[in-house]
């Protein structure tokens, strides 16, 4: 299983909310989509289920267009939005039930095939309960496992965490990642970065519709040539004399001392940075320890964003 | 697989759901209990009270206990069912909820088919929970069980008809306001309808005679009216199953499409009434519905797309001619002005053509002039046609859904609004009637009899021109963008895409 979206764009009259977006994911990733508010995400999403038609552009999913066959992109898609369900009078099962019947699941299996899900997401001891008297954390376990009845090879999830308290985290994490275990395909986005960084195998920035970063969380983390990186030098001298020199030094922006260890902000290529430590050698520091510190995700995202919306 | 999986596949799962979520909720369990109790107590009180006793010495008691019912039954379904049906369709209309449904493999028309049908099993649950005391009033004679069943089934066609209504005003896109002041004009509507039906049914039961319902005029009058109904249903369950379609879908083609078939009936239908009663009147009614259905497109039409998107252009024929019929009923704007200015041009004709001939046998009265019908088309067709010029040259800001009101806001300035200044301003003098045809003369449709200027034809005719061949480009632009898929991948890229918000 694989998704490969290529060039997407989606026009709302003189706008283009999503511009140009290309990135592509697979069996078992679980992929970030991060953003700002506004920046195209659910737009993004809303065309990868199908709800909405691109402008231009297309999606693959294993090979089915969603442009040409939704209908059949639809059945490989499971699909949970940023917002409840609110039908009122209606129990866990008795909606699973429903949503079984609206993806045609034949009625001989369809018994079996809600009671698995029930299972699975651990819903069947609150089946009976009806759906408003459960709490945010249980509805968005029904939400899961309404886009799981038709055993979907696709899972986009649209701020699947927002609201919930920690248990409820920690347990939609956990099948977040049974879901990847399963070879699913995951596409989740949410402004949580640590949590993330946590569970995705990979991760795209988006903002103003066009995508700033995309790839594994290897790919991404890893600062390209051109941007700004965090130092790291132990010194087995003195950091503040350490300190002072760095600030003379091109390319070195904030410097911060902690102990016998000055962490710098600086502005250059990975060779740029090797040429500062020859320098700081050259004139005479006695240089322990020299490395650039990994960046998380919310670093880079800070880094790479503007906070504009279209 | 069994024939109960069979049966259970069969059914309509919006309808399941809807059924599960009636009994569950409390506002059916009430209305249905308050019925029933009220019928009880009705019943009783007849019982100890109400004993009449005719000249021969039977009691006859039974009609007016089952008028009493019925009331109490029709009053509880025509109001609340209605109500219940618009409020479940109007929450459920929210945007999450019809979203979790079309990623589901559910089409448009199952979810409005499965709320139908939710309604009419809701309203056969009241009517037959009711039936042991509606039948039991025969027991106390007065009213014969043909008229009890003939009575019913009028009043369970009307409360179905009435939710129909309630339903399509619960999924039209409005602001809640909009949506209450529609709620509030339906209900003054039922409530007339109400009256109307108290009226027909009290005389029904009162007048009952077997013989009443032998006659062919009682028959042909019930049947008219079930085909009025029902075609007006129709009109209704389709627009709203179209309203829920998604926007990117070729919303546009059953609209139009139900019109042509409506057009073709209902034009047989008044042929063979005209001609068998020797009468004018059913082809100028015929004509006025059509000009009115017409109309009601072309103001949808004026807003819709002037580009298709891909799940359209799927469906674009490569044939030239399957694709010119196809540019006319597809959603787009430019193919909808040409099969309104086809529809009108096609009706106007007709009439001509059945005011000229004559036939002998459909008498020598003149009910509607031609020329008139030709101005009142022409009229509706200008006004929105120089509507959609005017938004798309200069009047940018405006959405195109808001096309149809820059129109009836010219027509209200150009066509309304100078005669009503005229009439409060002007003295009774001789050549008012002169002057006054001059004020209305860009507006068919005269406050005062008589009036008419003669050059009001000919000067709509002109602006009719003017605004058709500055709209010529407009309508090539997009037939040429009217191509299938695979063409539009072999030619130019741009035509793909999809101008939002316009979506018919």
């Amino acid at each position: 299983m694989r998704v490969d979206v290529v060039a997407l764009r989606k026009d709302f009259g003189k706008t283009t909310a999503v511009d140009g977006v290309s990135f592509t994911f697979g069996s078992g990733d679980v992929m970030g989509f991060v953003g700002p508010n506004g920046a195209g995400k659910t737009t993004t999403m809303r065309i990868l289920s199908t709800l909405d038609e691109p402008s231009g552009g297309d999606a693959l999913i294993d090979g089915v267009s969603l442009v040409q066959e939704p209908e059949e992109a639809r059945r490989r898609i499971g699909f949970v939005p940023d917002a409840l369900p609110t039908h009122a009078d209606i129990t866990v099962h008795e909606y699973l039930d429903f949503f079984a019947r609206a993806y045609g699941i034949e009625a001989r299996k369809r018994k079996a095939v809600i009671d698995g899900v029930e299972e699975f997401t651990n819903l069947t001891g609150i089946r009976e309960k009806l759906l408003k008297a459960l709490s945010k954390g249980m509805n968005q376990r029904v939400c899961l496992a309404r886009a799981l009845l038709h055993d979907p090879k696709v899972l986009i999830l649209d701020e699947p965490a927002a609201g919930l308290d920690p248990r409820a985290r920690i347990e939609l994490r956990e099948l977040i990642r049974v879901f990847a275990a399963q070879g699913k395909a995951i596409l989740m986005s949410s402004h949580i970065l640590t949590e993330l960084s946590e569970i995705c195998t990979g991760a795209v920035i988006i903002e103003r519709g066009r995508i700033l970063r995309a790839g594994t969380l290897d790919e991404i983390m890893r600062m390209p040539e051109d941007e700004r990186r965090t130092l790291v030098v132990r010194t087995r001298g003195n950091a503040l004399e350490l300190q002072r020199l760095l600030l003379e030094l091109p390319g070195v922006g904030q410097t911060n001392v902690d102990e016998d260890e000055v962490t710098l902000e600086f502005s250059g290529s990975e060779d740029e940075a090797s040429d500062l430590l020859g320098e700081l050698v050259r004139r005479g520091q006695r240089i322990a320890e020299f490395r650039q510190q990994r960046a998380n995700l919310e670093q880079i995202f800070m880094n790479v964003t503007t906070g504009g919306v279209q | 697989m069994t024939l109960r999986e069979r049966l259970d596949g069969w059914l309509n799962p919006v309808m399941v759901k809807e059924l599960r979520q009636a009994v569950r909720g409390r506002f059916i369990v009430t209305v249905l209990s308050l019925s029933l109790l009220a019928q009880v107590v009705a019943v009783g009180a007849f019982m100890l009270t109400g004993a009449a006793t005719t000249t021969t010495g039977i009691t006859t008691i039974g009609d007016d206990t089952f008028m009493t019912l019925f009331f109490v039954l029709f009053t509880g379904t025509v109001l609340f069912i209605p109500l219940y049906s618009g409020i479940r369709m109007a929450v459920e209309r929210s945007d999450t909820n019809v979203d979790l449904l079309f990623v589901t493999t559910i089409k448009p028309r199952t979810i409005v088919i499965g709320k139908m049908l939710t309604t009419v099993a809701l309203t056969a649950l009241l009517f037959f929970a009711s039936l042991p005391f509606l039948v039991f009033s025969y027991v106390l004679r007065g009213v014969d069980v043909f008229t009890i069943f003939f009575v019913l089934t009028i009043a369970f066609f009307s409360v179905c008809s009435a939710a129909i209504v309630a339903l399509f005003l619960g999924c039209v896109p409005a602001t809640k306001p909009f949506r209450l002041l529609l709620g509030i004009l339906f209900f003054g509507l039922v409530l007339m309808g109400f009256g109307g039906m108290a009226a027909l049914i009290t005389q029904i039961i009162r007048s009952s005679t077997t013989a009443m319902f032998l006659t062919s005029d009682f028959w042909t009058a019930v049947i008219a009216t079930a085909v009025v109904v029902g075609a007006i249903d129709v009109m209704l369950l389709v627009t709203t199953t179209v309203i829920i379609t998604p926007a990117a879908a070729n919303r546009a083609f059953p609209i139009r499409m139900m019109i042509s078939l409506i057009w073709l009936a209902s034009l047989a239908v008044s042929a063979r009434l005209a001609f068998k009663h020797r009468t004018g009147h059913p082809m100028v009614a015929w004509t006025i519905v059509q000009f009115l259905l017409i109309t009601i497109v072309l103001c949808s039409v004026v807003g819709e797309r002037e580009r298709w998107g891909p799940r359209v252009a799927r469906m674009i024929p490569r044939n030239p001619l399957k694709r010119a019929i196809a540019f006319l009923f597809f959603s787009g704007a430019g193919g909808g002005v040409l099969w309104a200015a086809l529809f009108f041009g096609a009706t106007v004709a007709l009439y001509e053509v059945v005011q000229r001939t004559r036939p002998p046998s459909l008498g020598s009265e003149k009910i509607l002039e031609s020329r008139v019908l030709a101005e009142a088309a022409i009229c509706f067709f200008v006004y929105l046609l120089t509507a959609l010029l005017l938004r798309r040259k200069v009047l940018h800001r405006i959405p195109p859904r808001a096309t149809w009101a820059v129109g009836l806001c010219i027509f209200l300035l150009v066509a309304v609004i100078p005669p009503l200044i005229f009439l409060a301003g002007s003295d009774k003098t001789p050549d008012l009637q002169e002057r006054y045809n001059l004020v209305t003369i860009l507006n068919p449709f005269p406050f005062l009899e008589g009036t008419g200027h003669p050059a009001r034809l000919p000067i709509l005719m002109l602006w009719l021109l003017v605004v058709s061949v500055l709209s010529v480009p407009w309508i090539g632009e997009q037939w040429r963008a009217f191509k299938p898929m695979r063409a539009r991948e072999d030619g130019d890229e741009d035509v793909l895409q999809v101008q939002e918000g316009t979506a018919a």
